[in-house]
Parts: C-alpha cells; structure tokens; sequence
C-alpha cells in the first residue's frame, strides 16, 4: 500500500518558565493544543483523533494522565493514545500520530 | 474554514493475530524481574511464529511505571527483547491492547510486514486499589484516594438502581467466569468460590479481580506473511477505541457509549459473534459490556475465565485479544470479538474484531 502524505498544519507551544503556578496540569496542555488548533486554522471538532507523548508518570505523580486530560484536550468520544518512549517521546508520538494520519483509521464513516 | 476533502481510503492490508503466548498469572512474583516475567512469553510468541529475537519489524509493548514502581520501567524490559542492533520500537504506558492498535496502524501503513506486541503487570508490588486511585484527577479527587474498588462500587450500585442486575445476579457472572477458568491453565482463580463478604457494598470478595502478576505477547502479520506463520490466523476485521469524560459524575455509569461506539466502528453489529472476551475486573462491568454490546444469548463470554480469573494489570485487556485469537487459531471460533478498558468505571475502551478464513 502506497503511503499517504502527511504534514504538520500546526504548531503550538506553551509559555515556559521555571514553574508555571498559573495554569494546573490541563490548563497547560491546552494551552499548547488550543496554539496550535489557532495556528492550523482549525478547532476541537475537527480533530479525529488525539496523541498525548509523555515521559514517566513519576513527573506529576498521576498514573496514565490522558484519562484525565481528556477532557482538556477534546479527546471524548475519540481515540486517545498515550504514548512513553522515555527521553524520546517527543518524536515518537509524532510519528505514532503520522501513522494514524496515513493509514486514515479514525476517519470518519 | 474550508472543507477539509478526504482522499478515497486505500484498500486495507489485512492484518492477523499469527501466535499469542502468556504467562501463568500469579499474586506475587517476588524476586523475579520483568525482564524476567517476559522472557519465557516472548520466546514463546516468536517460535510460534517462526522468528527470531529481533526479527519482527516493529516491537511495541504497553506497561506501566507505577506498578513498577520506577520511572522508565519499559526500558528494563528491553533486555528480554534483543534491542542490538537497534529495533523499531514503541511503547505506550497504556494496556497492551493499545500497543497491539499502535503496532496494527503500523502494519496498516505498510512500514511494516510483522510486529511483536507485548505486555506486562507486577500489581502485587503495592496496595493496587490505592495505586490505581492515582489514575484520578490530581487536584479534585485522588487527594481524597477513592480506590478503585470503591469507584466500581459506585457503579454496581447504579446499575442496581437501574434494575439491570443484582447481587444474586452479580454472584453467577463470578460463578461461571471462574469455573470456566478451571479449562485455562494460565488463570490465577480456577474454581468457583462463595460469594463471600461485601468489600464495598455491594460488591462481595468475588465481584473483584485477583490481584495479579503477569505478562503476554501476540505477533501480528499482515497479508501473506501471515497466511505463511498460521495456517488460520485470527484477521483484524476491524479495531476502535474511544474515551469517555474523565469525572464520574458526567457520565452514566450504567452504560458504555464509547464501548458502543467502538464496536460500531470495529463492525460488531455486522454479523453474529461466536464468543467475546471481555475485559471486565468487576463482575457488574460484565454488566455494562454485555448492555452496551448487545450480545445475544448464544454467544460465549470469557471462555478464559477473563479479568475476574487473572488480572495482570496493563496485560489483561492485550490477553482478551490474545484468548480470542487464539479460539480462531484452534478451530473453536469464527468471528470474535474483544474488548479492552482501562480507566475508573470503564472510562476508555477498546473493541476488535477478529475472523478466521471461511471455511
């Protein structure tokens, strides 16, 4: 099977500091989601699907965190994929989403 | 904006269930490493399947660091994989079944021809009903540690409510899960016990899994390759898998909307079902499952016993698809389906479907 193109649309990234006190653990996903649905040009809805990459658990002391970031991040009522790669998690949940991209499994109907 | 325009979608590569191996399921396993749990399962799972260490395309397992009890566990257990020379791999801090669907759409893509899957859970190495109430919202419920029995408890008692069971009801799901259990030499409860007393009313000692140590791998092939490993491999006709809002008191706990959504987009309605293995710890979730998926009476569920025989934590749902692949294999079923959960009350689920060759 040939392979589907796929491209990054969007890109978002949150303010960094040492501590962010201002925004929970959601508040800073989203913010990062919500920059790069803006920078896509598109919104919640249109997403199919949704890939979180996190390192270890330990760092936020919350087991499987997607169950609880679900919400903020539009992923009810879709697949929600969490990925741990250690250190490289970053790329690699790149490439997990690539794939859903490129296979179009999520599509809908 | 503009419409987005989808591309008409390429034919799909069948993809198949060729081997499926596990450990014998434990309460504990002191002095044993995970590396250690999963060596013999994965040895087992490439003979199988006729590979060598290394040689799959894709390896992705599913495990969890928390019931490890160190960060980056998942690395330690590449030791029993062979990871020299380098191997393309993944890992998702999920169930395994949620490794099998990331290695699935890998072999979907054409990446790859073959994966091996993996997944282990040593939930002896704590108190696992506290562990796993660190699963909850940080800020709003798990500073009140809700455990997990109790959040199951929840939902039995709003299914009671409902009128969609009762305890008399809830001891005969335990009753035939564990006695079918006597047939799998893997589970960890295989007789049927007393109903017992309530740990949080209304669920009695056997509404509740065991507490389990334990491991288990599949390979997945696509196309020929797999008609080359199995002379009936288990095809994935189809797999989704959705989640529900995270706070319990959004959702009605007496149903399973995502399960639901899941089996529609897996094709579970689309024609009869020989048996379902159900990934269901509490007895009153077979409840829900069974709702939600609208089995009909004539179809067998868990013939392995399922989650309330053994529960390896993070390998339970990857061994429903495993159990079910492996009727197809042996001739005892056609078309199956399996399911997967993880989450309080059955927050996230996980439904494929799997079909042997007509005859």
């Amino acid at each position: 099977m040939s392979k589907e193109p796929v491209a990054v649309v969007g890109i978002g990234q949150t303010q960094h500091a040492a501590a962010r006190r201002d925004v929970s653990i959601a508040g800073l996903v989203r913010e990062a989601a919500r920059r790069a649905l803006d920078d896509a040009a598109l919104d919640w809805r249109d997403v199919e699907a949704v890939v979180i990459g996190k390192a270890s658990d330990f760092f936020e002391g919350v087991m499987t965190p997607e169950l609880y970031l679900a919400d903020a991040l539009g992923a009810t009522g879709k697949p929600l994929l969490r990925v741990h790669t250690a250190g490289s998690v970053g790329g690699s949940t790149a490439l997990v989403a690539a794939n859903l991209v490129a296979a179009r499994v999520t599509a809908p109907f | 904006m503009a419409a987005l325009s989808p591309a008409p979608a390429p034919a799909p590569v069948p993809v198949a269930v060729v081997a499926f191996a596990q450990s014998d399921h434990r309460r504990a396993t002191p002095g044993t490493s995970e590396a250690e749990l999963l060596l013999p399962v994965l040895r087992d799972v490439l003979d199988q399947a006729g590979l060598a260490p290394g040689e799959a395309d894709f390896t992705c397992s599913g495990s969890s660091d928390y019931l490890a009890g160190r960060p980056f566990s998942f690395t330690l257990t590449l030791d029993a994989v062979g990871a020299w020379p380098p191997v393309a791999e993944s890992h998702v801090e999920m169930d395994g079944a949620w490794a099998l669907y990331e290695a699935w759409v890998k072999l979907l893509t054409g990446e790859a021809d073959t994966a091996l899957v993996y997944a282990h859970g040593t939930s002896s190495a704590g108190s696992l009903r506290d562990v796993l109430s660190r699963q909850l919202d940080p800020y709003y419920a798990a500073p009140l540690w809700p455990d997990s029995v109790a959040l199951a408890a929840l939902q039995a008692q709003a299914l009671i409510d409902a009128g969609d069971t009762d305890e008399d009801d809830l001891a005969r799901i335990a009753a035939r899960n564990r006695t079918v259990a006597r047939a799998n030499p893997h589970a960890q409860l295989r007789a049927a016990g007393p109903h017992g007393d309530y740990v949080v009313r209304p669920l009695r000692t056997a509404d509740c899994p065991p507490v389990s140590d334990g491991a288990a791998a599949v390979v997945l092939a696509a196309g020929d390759t797999a008609r080359r490993m199995h002379e009936r491999p288990a095809w994935i006709r189809g797999i989704d898998h959705r989640v529900e809002p995270h706070a319990l008191g959004v959702r009605d706990l007496t149903d399973s909307p995502s399960t639901r959504r899941a089996a529609e987009r897996a094709g579970a309605y689309d024609a009869p079902l020989d048996l379902a293995e159900l990934h269901a710890p509490f007895t009153s979730q077979e409840v829900v499952l069974r709702k939600a998926l609208r089995l009909a009476d004539d179809v067998r569920v868990n013939p392995s016993g399922g989650a309330l025989a053994a529960n390896p934590v993070m390998a339970t749902g990857l061994i429903r698809l495993g159990e079910a692949a492996a009727r197809i294999h042996r001739g005892e079923a056609r078309r199956a389906l399996a399911h997967a959960t993880s989450g309080p009350c059955l927050q996230h689920n996980l439904v494929a479907v799997l079909e042997g060759d007509s005859a």
